[in-house]
């Protein structure tokens, strides 16, 4: 039993076990970290009785609502975890998710939107602020910024590159590691390559900057 | 005066290198002095920082969001256009409806052979024969039943005063406003009086006992008063 959204009480929670929360939050954000996928999968799979709890049972949401509000609010705890913000845990894991499940559940009925937008999907508002300060752009200038740096990245269909530039750039992977995931001949190529692939995304983005006058 | 950025390679792995390296606060001091200096007078150096920085930052949130995805269920792992989707059609084989459709008339068959069975067989309810002393209706009436029941006064009620209590209630009920309400509600009976026209409330703890003769039901009841009404088995 749980307090609902609306001060109702839910009679329907799937909640995980409560003797295993404290015991083995610390453990689950590892997992995380370290992108145990079994271990991760099955912390995925416990909580999400708590975005059913919110947004079908309380919210009277729809299944794939659900899915897509619970899949941002774990992505927030990856970032999070990422951001070795978690452990030491203040609260249970539970809490945590649950709160922030609630809030986007909450954002998403005051957007009335199914999905995020381009614009903000990554989030990067708040990471070109100091550019948009330094420039004195205004909100269109900002929002017109976003598109450019989305829409350049989102050129990088192909898998096997953004898995290269998640790699080397993001998880810490060391050249020779990436080229063994990736079958690259050798940690040399994966090097070269990455850095092409990644100068190039910041040339374009820098052109068509100055191509809408924004610097 | 602008610095002409001799420390900062034209080699794509190199430059790269250097952004992180002052992004993640490795990079010398000296140099990072210089370039810091060099962030403050030159734009389009500041603006290249600063798109490294968010483009390293895309990198990483697209690597989560990958991982993330790759967590959820099959099933629900498609994006909401794939709804508007049209799902395609499965024919079964005719062997196969004709199959369920001899299993849905046997499952039919079934359900009206137990219907039938249950109405043969069905519980016989006798039904309530009407009260014969329902003319019992009017306030003086009630009155008398009430004070001949009490002996004229609350406390002081002769031992052999008896009634059938199904007739006590009939009489109360069908003039609620002005007589005391009596409600038998399994064993218990409930006293209140609606309005004060009787000598004394029945709520007041006086000694009162009479004697009920249930005749329909064959038992006796003893009204105990102080206990609110409790109706008990009588030893009369």
């Amino acid at each position: 039993m749980m307090t609902s959204l609306y001060g109702q009480t839910a009679k329907i929670c799937v909640l995980p076990n409560p003797a295993s929360l404290y015991y083995n939050d610390e453990l689950r954000c590892q997992a995380i970290c370290e992108r145990n996928p079994i271990e991760t999968k099955k912390a995925y799979n416990e909580y999400r009785g708590l975005a059913h709890c919110i947004v079908i049972t309380d919210g009277k949401g729809s299944t794939d609502d659900m899915e897509d509000i619970y899949q941002n609010a774990f992505e927030k705890l990856v970032e999070t975890v990422d951001a070795g913000k978690l452990p030491p845990l203040t609260s249970q894991l539970s809490s945590w998710l649950f709160t922030v499940i609630k809030n986007e559940w909450l954002q998403w009925l005051q957007t009335g939107r199914r999905r995020q937008t381009h614009e903000d999907a990554f989030g990067l508002k708040y990471l070109i602020d100091p550019l948009s300060e330094y420039m004195a752009w205004t909100d269109e200038h900002k929002t017109l910024a976003i598109q450019i740096i989305v829409k350049i990245f989102e050129q990088v269909k192909n898998p096997k590159h953004r898995r290269l530039l998640q790699l080397h750039f993001f998880r810490g992977f060391t050249p020779d590691e990436t080229a063994e995931e990736l079958g690259y001949e050798s940690g040399r190529v994966v090097s070269k390559q990455a850095s092409q692939l990644f100068s190039k995304l910041k040339k374009d983005i820098l052109e068509q900057f100055k191509k809408n006058n924004l610097i | 005066m602008k610095s002409p950025l001799n420390y900062l390679s034209k080699d794509d792995a190199e430059r790269t290198a250097f952004f992180d390296a002052y992004l993640n606060g490795t990079l010398d001091p000296s140099v990072k002095a210089t370039f810091e200096q060099d962030l403050a007078d030159n734009a389009n150096l500041y603006a290249e920082l600063n798109v490294h920085y968010a483009l390293r930052q895309l990198i990483a949130k697209d690597a989560r969001h990958t991982f993330v995805k790759g967590l959820r269920p099959a099933t629900t792992a498609v994006d909401s256009v794939s709804d508007t989707t049209q799902k395609p059609t499965i024919t079964l084989p005719l062997w196969v409806r004709s199959q369920r459709m001899w299993w849905a008339a046997a499952a039919s068959i079934a359900v009206v052979v137990a219907v039938a069975a249950w109405w043969l067989n069905r519980p016989t309810i006798v039904p309530i024969m009407p009260i014969p002393d329902m003319a019992i209706t009017t306030q003086d009436t009630t009155l008398k039943v009430f004070k001949t029941m009490t002996g004229g006064e609350l406390g002081a009620v002769p031992f052999d005063s008896s009634f059938t209590l199904r007739e006590l209630r009939v009489q109360i009920t069908t003039n609620p406003n002005e007589t005391p309400q009596y409600d038998l509600e399994k064993d218990m009976l409930h006293l209140t009086l609606q309005k004060p026209t009787f000598p004394q409330r029945i709520e007041q703890p006086t000694p009162f006992s009479p004697f009920f003769d249930v005749t329909l039901e064959g038992k006796h009841y003893r009204l105990v008063r102080g206990q609110k009404g409790l109706l008990k088995d009588s030893l009369y």
